[in-house]
């Protein structure tokens, strides 16, 4: 055998269809999708690669919508006994097939042509008559027929009520997949199930559940990477102020901002874009930070009070301004800003950097960082987007909204080791101008360890 | 075809070092100029590799001019690191001869042919095997840095002097990526190893020759001494020492020689042959051989190192190749296009007006919780019910029982819920009912509660429905706008039936 396995993805009108594909070949651009009856009105296909190889062919074709109309016509032409195999023969080869049928016919050719059909339930509607239908219908296609239960993830649906409606014509194999809200379990059990129905096609379907298994993991990984890459950049980033005139602070502290956001902005880039989602998958907080208007933005008191931080009181040089920083002047600085005993102890080993900073004290420099709590929020709201990113199907359609979070790691305590080493090396920061020590092996450790802390809190649900 | 697909699955390609230090310097470049080189035959060709990710990012990095520049300035440094290797050792060899020549050579400057044989073999042996305790401490005990100091520092010297020598984008780009590769995976601990015990077998093998000349046209006397310790316990050293060359046939000193030939003992210096040997084997076999023995081990390892060595595909680096080197699907296109030319749609049926009569034929369409709907309770005695329809049979029974309703109704109303999609089954069924009533067909949508709380949109799906009331040609659609509130159905068709009644002439 060296053909494909091919599936047919059937289904009422307006049922996710082309969702479902999307989903599950990554391909936010696949077909059209709409609320509406009929958008796809020709059979369009897919494959699934993995390694460039393909292991799978999924069509998607036209919504049925009167698969009544074909059993009537079936009635009515075959003198009333029970419709079967051939009885479709004779209805694909009359003129109503190809005429007000049209849709139905290019459905049940389709099915005829694959391995397997996928029938595609909106779990939240009721189980009408018309359905049954649908399933008699395509029962006569003589193809095992793998019902999906869609849109299962929200309050209102009848999954219950599908399944034994669904058991009482036979069809006990019935999976429930999200088309919108992805789970990577829901995915492996589907293609475990078509494994069962399938034999000949066991080998390319292991591979495939492999595949996707391995793919989730390295996502989780690098997404985490990409998150803990831009928590170094923007702890490490110090901003040295010449004189200490309060025009040049507020203008260091515009810079900062502004690099500040840059960055978090190309660590959304890169986690969408990591996730194969289009930028416009999460304009719900891009917009705002792009054209100024700032609904959500990360320096106001209100963004820090909407994910529940506590604005640091003595540490508030621009309240107004919108950004609490800590000017650092040696003495004071090495309680502010950074953590305590992390500081002591990295100085120690430090002096260069403490020669350094006793040189900007003396001309009268004085640094500008980041504050805790900005650090804080900038990795609540990554670590929230990769979690929405790892749940999101690709079939969905409307922008990620996210929600205030409900995980407290990154509220409470103190910041994880990683950060705080970071504040202590300006040099780690592409966001400074001297960045030397983008390539160092301390980075590097630090990246790894921050890294697995991220990827640590990714794995709890 | 199983066969195949998993041949080729274990047959993954896999890139040799050169490449991944391409990809590495590629990457280091992109990290740091912050966006990737967007070279369409780069992408093309990494597209086209197939394979695994990393053997797509190896390629595609290869591809780039900026690889390709990098790949060439890496075979110029092989051979500058080649001839500099060479010329270390050399430099090694011959600070080796000169230690042992000044060995050999201080009897003679002080007037004396007498060698005390473990003085000469502590000089020459002693602060090598001094090291090598302190190499192996390394490797024990900082396993991520180790890799000896010598070996550590020449690495660090060739990167030093590398960095301020070379000019030009490529070459210090290799550098660079040589450094972060050196890194990883212990390979830079076993190169520096390797290079460690290489100069220092260099050094050795340039005492050992430096010894065999001097030995082999001089003449010594050979002795030994000791104020503290026993001659018992120098017996048994030399004795141990001398096993293992002995095994290899060489003239070793036996017990008699050796207390012959402490200081003082003897007049006649004997057995000048067993102790050269002796001493020539000593060094052979603790110095030369051991050190030979680990730099190949050492070899070894930095070569499985550096063949276990891959990318780090989860680095942010790395990562964003992947979605346009690594497609997930790819699309096959419309197999069976739409029909060319839709059939036109018919022209819409004529508007019908209310005419007469004073009673309502309801009939309820797909609704939703059908038993307790309110059509089944309603106390209306205008309003005649003609059942529901669900399935293709009621809908038989429910078109004969409006066809045959006597007297004829005002009006027929159709209640349809929000929450279906409108779909052709519908448009067939309103078409059909208008056909064999003479009443105007009236739709009346409901629950629309039920599709809100179902996250569907109420005027997107209504929209849906006033196009299908269109085609069809239903006279009415209520309710006449679309409300965000969700007042009651029933209401609304009294009101509406109501007006209709008053509109009547």
């Amino acid at each position: 055998m060296t053909s494909i396995l091919e599936v047919a993805v059937v289904g009422h009108t307006n049922t996710g269809k082309t969702s479902l594909l999307r989903t599950l070949s990554r391909d936010t651009e696949f077909g059209e999708v709409r609320d509406a009856p009929a958008t796809t009105r020709h059979v369009e296909g897919t494959q699934l690669l993995v390694d460039g190889e393909p292991l799978m062919t999924l069509y998607d074709t036209p919504g049925l919508e009167d698969a009544s109309g074909i059993l009537d016509w079936l009635d009515e032409t075959g003198g009333g006994r029970q419709a079967r195999g051939d009885d479709l023969e004779r209805f694909l080869e009359s003129p109503d097939a190809a005429g007000r049928f049209d849709q139905e016919t290019k459905v049940l050719r389709q099915l005829r042509a694959s391995q397997v059909g996928l029938y595609v339930i909106d779990a939240r509607e009721p189980v009408l008559g018309k359905y049954r239908d649908e399933l008699t219908v395509l029962g006569l296609c003589a193809r095992p027929l793998l019902p999906v239960l869609n849109f299962v993830a929200g309050p209102h649906n009848r999954a219950q009520e599908w399944r034994d409606a669904l058991a009482r014509l036979g069809l006990h194999a019935v999976i429930t997949f999200d088309s919108v809200v992805y789970d990577l379990q829901g995915e492996l059990r589907l293609y475990e199930k078509l494994r069962s129905l399938l034999d000949p096609w066991r080998i390319p379907l292991e591979r495939l559940m492999q595949a996707r298994e391995r793919e989730a993991h390295w996502l989780r990984q690098a997404a985490a990477e990409t998150v803990a890459d831009m928590l170094i950049d923007v702890a490490a980033c110090v901003m040295v102020v010449e004189g200490g005139g309060r025009h040049d602070t507020e203008k260091a502290m515009e810079t900062l901002q502004d690099r500040v956001r840059e960055r978090e902005q190309a660590c959304v880039d890169a986690l969408l874009n990591l996730f194969r989602f289009r930028p416009s998958d999460y304009l719900g907080e891009r917009l705002p930070l792009e054209d100024g208007q700032w609904g959500l933005d990360l320096f106001t008191p209100e963004a820090l009070r909407h994910y529940g931080l506590r604005t640091g009181e003595g540490a508030a040089v621009g309240g107004a301004m919108g950004m609490a920083v800590d000017v650092m002047a040696l003495g004071t600085t090495l309680g502010a800003g950074t953590a305590v005993g992390a500081a002591a102890g990295a100085l120690l080993g430090n002096t260069l950097d403490l020669g350094r900073r006793l040189m900007h004290r003396m001309q009268g420099h004085r640094e500008l960082r980041v504050n805790n709590n900005t650090l804080r929020l900038l990795a609540l709201r990554q670590c929230q987007l990769v979690q929405a990113l790892i749940h999101r199907g690709h079939g969905a359609d409307q922008a990620l909204q996210l929600d205030a979070p409900t995980d407290d790691t990154w509220r409470k305590g103190s910041l994880p080791k990683p950060v705080q080493k970071a504040r202590l090396y300006p040099e780690w920061s592409r966001l400074n101008s001297d960045a030397t020590g983008t390539e160092s092996r301390a980075r590097a450790q630090a990246l790894d360890a921050l890294t697995l802390l991220l990827s640590g809190d990714a794995d709890t649900p | 075809m199983n066969t195949h697909i998993s041949d080729k699955a274990s047959q993954a390609p896999h890139g040799r070092f050169t490449d991944r230090l391409v990809a590495e310097a590629v990457r280091l470049h992109e990290d740091r100029a912050g966006r990737v080189i967007d070279e369409t035959s780069a992408w093309q060709a990494g597209r086209d590799a197939g394979g695994d990710l990393e053997h797509r990012v190896l390629v595609r990095a290869g591809a780039t001019r900026l690889g390709g520049q990098v790949r060439e300035s890496l075979g110029g440094a092989r051979t500058l690191a080649g001839w500099l290797l060479i010329l270390i050792l050399l430099l090694t060899g011959l600070s080796g001869m000169a230690a042992a020549g000044a060995a050999l050579a201080a009897p003679l400057v002080a007037g004396s042919s007498q060698i005390n044989i473990l003085w000469a073999l502590g000089s020459l042996l002693g602060v090598q095997l001094l090291m090598l305790l302190l190499w192996a401490m390394f490797m024990l005990v900082r396993p991520r840095g180790g890799g000896g100091l010598l070996g550590q520092g020449v690495l660090g010297l060739g990167g030093g002097l590398a960095r301020r020598m070379v000019r030009g984008q490529a070459p210090v780009l290799a550098i660079r990526a040589l450094l972060q590769l050196m890194s990883r995976n212990g390979l830079g601990r076993w190169s520096a190893g390797t290079l460690t015990h290489l100069i220092w077998a260099a050094f050795t093998a340039g005492a050992l020759l430096m010894c065999l000349w001097a030995l082999s046209v001089r003449q010594y006397d050979f002795i030994w001494g000791t104020t503290l310790l026993a001659e018992d316990h120098f017996v048994a050293l030399i004795t141990a020492l001398g096993l293992l060359p002995g095994w290899l046939g060489l003239p070793m000193p036996d017990e008699a020689l050796i207390r012959a030939s402490r200081l003082g003992v003897t007049e006649d210096a004997l057995g000048r042959v067993q102790w050269s040997s002796w001493l020539l084997g000593s060094l052979l076999f603790y110095g030369l051989l051991p050190r030979l023995g680990l730099g190949l081990w050492c070899a070894l390892m930095a070569r499985r190192a550096r063949r276990r060595l891959r990318l780090d595909l989860a680095s942010p680096g790395y990562a964003r190749l992947a979605p346009r080197l690594l497609p997930n699907s790819q699309r096959l296109g419309v197999v069976d296009p739409p029909p060319l030319s839709l059939l036109l749609p018919p022209e819409p049926p004529r508007h019908r007006e209310r005419h007469g009569g004073a009673t309502l034929a309801l009939l309820g369409y797909e609704l939703e919780q059908a038993n307790e709907h309110w059509i089944q309770h309603h106390k209306h005695p205008a309003w005649i019910p003609l059942g529901q329809v669900d399935d293709r049979h009621t809908r038989r029974d429910v078109l004969a029982a409006a066809q045959a309703l006597q007297p004829p109704p005002a009006v027929v109303v159709v209640v349809c819920s929000l929450a279906r999609t409108p779909d052709r089954s519908t448009e067939g069924f309103l078409t059909d009912l208008r056909t064999r009533t003479r009443a105007p067909v009236w739709l009346l949508l409901d629950q629309q509660d039920m599709a809100r709380a179902r996250g569907i949109d109420p005027r997107a799906r209504r929209t849906a429905w006033e196009q299908l009331a269109e085609r069809t040609g239903v006279d009415r659609l209520l309710p006449e706008r679309p409300t965000d509130e969700d007042r009651a159905a029933a209401e609304i068709l009294e009101a509406a039936f109501a007006a209709s009644e008053d509109a009547t002439p």
